[in-house]
């Protein structure tokens, strides 16, 4: 065999192992797309048919005729199609921002909150809701939960980022300083609930749990507006995080500052998850499983993986917001009760494969 | 001029160099553990006077001794010895106890956990054993559902119950997959754990406003429940498990260095990590069912002692094991001295507990020993 053949060979291996990623990553846009349209029809409390939801779609985007009902029109495209589109975005955002923090972090553990932003933002939507305390002046009810919870979601990434300017800390150390500050306001936020009466404590532990239901056209811009952005500038830095998964010394060599790179990253997704957790609370699971998902059906190429955990986060927070609406429960639940057996499944399967049982 | 590199090693010139060396390292380990010994007396001192009582160091101290050495008072002639020595063995005394017990064997927990599953974020709960806990807790709490009709212990025996579910599942795993990864294990306790906690909100967000205060209260950790009556059960837990930890901290440094070299070294990798996680499970599901889940100690602690004396976990497990009791003792001093406030030990210690750590993590000190001590549990994904 000649040398030109084997490196044909192993080139039209990688070109096909590169397809099945992009055809991973397709697909899983593709059933995003359709998990937003069947959420959109599937869950509603009326009488009406599965396909009245495309009608409406019909009617809103190309002018068909509208379909029959009186409240049809306003329950599918005012409260359902945009908690819909929303929950693809706050899926897609933390999925990708999880995926970055367990590359800059080097650490499976790591999720878009690893920083500490769900601490920052839990206790002033606490302040808010238990003791009426607006930090942006002028605010009140549920924007002044959002302004405090945004406010102080980038206090921890502040501290943090400070400790980056003047120091060149290693991962572990980073994670340190945050977990350090998350306790700090983790402990903050309780002693609130504890003083609190009994309702507003149940109001600031909904809050915590994630909800998507507050979210209407007026504020959706706001959160896909920083998902595009933020998720845009992280693609961009792809193939910068892809030599971060050799390790500091390994980028180093190859030309790249860790340090550098370790920093921007941690601006870009801390923005784009304070905006997130600001309107939704603290939705977890989706953060740190999708990636994972991502990482265990198709392979550790970084610009796939970026992709393809916007695909699966909003594929999983969709599907999951859908059959949370059905049984009424929060989105959280769902997420959690169903998705944590999968993830199981889903490793023992990877185990198998792995070891050829 | 070294063959090897530009820069020459720095070598001690003769064996005797070497040896002060290595005496000095072994030197300062000591003197920081009989420090934190040292200190873990004197809060035990001080923290048995803090009753509500106007007693001294040393009449807390007395009290103590007296007692063991079987020294009775009489209620009319020695009032307030009598009363001292009541408050002291009967209310005080436990809790303190309980703080020791819980803090030892939380810190060692933590410490062997982050190096078995090679990961600095690794806590006594990584694997799920507190999700389980507060599961079967809430169970109690909310739906009134206990195994068998044994009234107040209800609460603590669902949360046994519970706690060992997730530890069952991943002994089984851990078990039947032969050379499971640090990481899969890692991430099948996330998932249990979301499994669990997802249940528990369920239970959670369809109680009303009363009885969600009181299953979070639960969660919050408090050392209130502890008394004579059960604290040898977790004393009895505690000692026996953290025996058997010790005995395998001598293979943690060959695990330190990752799975091949530690096997090249002749440790059984595989079992050294089973062994620890399944003792450190119970252990952690023995605690928190009669604590709540007490953050803080298990994930830090070992961090504090790492950033001072270094990596070399024959003096880090140790060591942990008394910054633990420490940390706890402090705190659950500190919530009583502010009894008014109502705040228990959990909150107390992260609120105090995490400033101290920051400052330690990033001050001067911390600063050396983390560059210079390249064998800290490495992040590895």
């Amino acid at each position: 065999m000649s040398k030109d053949s084997v490196a044909g060979g192993m080139k039209s291996r990688y070109y096909s192992f590169l397809r099945r990623q992009k055809l991973v990553c397709i697909g899983f846009l593709v059933l995003a797309a359709v998990c937003v349209i069947a959420l959109y029809g599937f869950s509603n409390n009326t009488s009406q048919s599965y396909w009245t939801s495309y009608a409406v779609l019909g009617h809103h985007l190309f002018g068909l005729e509208a379909p029959p009902g009186r409240f049809t029109d306003i329950i599918f495209w005012d409260r359902l199609l945009p908690r819909a589109i929303n929950a693809a975005f706050v899926g897609g955002a933390l999925a990708i921002a999880g995926c970055v923090m367990q590359i800059v972090f080097r650490n499976p553990l790591a999720d878009p909150y690893t920083t500490g932003i769900s601490s920052g933002a839990g206790f002033g939507a606490t302040i808010a809701i238990a003791m009426g305390v607006s930090l942006v002046p002028g605010l009140s009810g549920d924007w002044a939960v959002v302004a405090n919870a945004f406010v102080l979601s980038l206090v921890p990434t502040a501290a943090m980022i400070a400790v980056m300017m003047f120091r060149k800390t290693s991962p572990a150390e980073l994670i340190l300083v945050g977990i350090g500050i998350m306790y700090f306001f983790g402990a903050a936020s309780t002693v609130f609930m504890l003083w609190a009466n009994p309702s507003d404590l149940s109001g600031a532990f909904r809050w915590g749990l994630g909800h998507l239901e507050s979210v209407g056209w007026g504020n959706m811009p706001i959160i896909v507006g920083a998902t595009v952005v933020g998720s845009a500038a992280i693609m961009l830095m792809a193939d910068k995080l892809s030599l971060m998964n050799a390790g500091d010394r390994g980028a180093l060599t190859m030309g790249e500052d860790p340090h550098r790179v370790r920093f921007a990253c941690l601006l870009l997704t801390s923005m784009m998850v304070a905006v997130v957790v600001a309107f939704t609370g603290t939705i977890g699971f989706v953060g740190i499983v999708a990636p994972h998902i991502v990482r265990l059906t198709m392979g550790t190429n970084t610009r796939y993986m970026l992709l393809g955990s916007f695909a699966a986060g909003a594929v999983l927070l969709v599907a999951s917001d859908a059959l949370a609406k059905v049984l009424a429960l929060p989105v959280g639940v769902i997420m959690s009760v169903v998705g944590g057996p999968l993830f199981l499944f889903i490793l023992v399967k990877q185990y198998k494969r792995e070891h050829l049982v | 001029m070294s063959i090897l590199g530009r820069h020459p090693i720095p070598q001690p010139d003769t064996d005797e160099g070497f040896r002060t060396e290595y005496k000095n390292y072994v030197w300062r380990k000591v003197m920081f553990i009989a420090f934190l010994a040292a200190a873990m007396f004197i809060l035990l001192g001080y923290s048995v006077t803090v009753s509500g009582r106007d007693m001294t160091f040393w009449d807390g101290i007395m009290a103590i001794v007296d007692h063991i050495m079987g020294v009775s008072y009489d209620r009319v002639e020695e009032p307030v010895k009598f009363w001292n020595d009541y408050i002291v063995w009967n209310s005080t005394m436990p809790r303190v106890l309980g703080a020791i017990v819980c803090g030892a064997g939380l810190a060692v927990c933590g410490a062997a956990m982050q190096v078995v599953l090679n990961n600095p974020l690794a806590e006594p709960y990584t694997l799920g054993v507190s999700s389980g806990a507060v599961f079967g807790a809430c169970l109690a709490i909310i739906l009134g559902f206990t195994f068998g009709n044994i009234g107040t212990y209800g609460i603590i025996g669902n949360a046994f119950i519970f706690s060992l579910v997730p530890c069952a599942i991943i002994i089984v795993l851990v078990g039947v997959m032969k050379g499971l990864s640090p990481v899969t294990m890692i991430l099948a306790g996330t998932a249990i754990s979301y499994f669990f906690s997802g249940l528990t909100t369920l239970m959670m967000v369809r109680t009303d406003d009363e009885t969600l205060t009181s299953s979070f209260r639960w969660q919050i950790g408090s050392l209130a429940g502890i008394g004579w009556d059960n604290i040898w059960i977790i004393f009895a837990g505690t000692v026996a498990c953290t025996a058997i930890l010790m005995m395998t901290a001598k293979y943690l440094n060959a695990l330190a260095l990752g799975d091949k070299s530690a096997t090249s070294l002749g440790v059984d990798v595989n079992r050294v990590r089973y062994t620890i996680l399944i003792v450190s499970s119970l252990m952690v599901a023995v605690i928190l069912s009669f604590t709540g889940i007490i953050g803080f100690i298990g994930l830090l602690a070992p961090h504090m002692v790492r950033t001072i004396l270094g990596a070399d976990n024959r003096y880090v497990i140790p060591a942990s094991m008394l910054l633990g009791p420490v940390i706890l003792l402090f705190a659950d001093t500190v919530s009583r001295l502010l009894a008014e406030v109502d705040l228990p030990v959990g909150i107390v210690m992260m609120f105090v507990g995490s400033p101290i750590f920051l400052y330690i993590l990033l001050g001067r000190r911390g600063r050396r020993a983390m560059y210079r001590c390249p064998r800290i549990p490495s992040p590895g994904a």
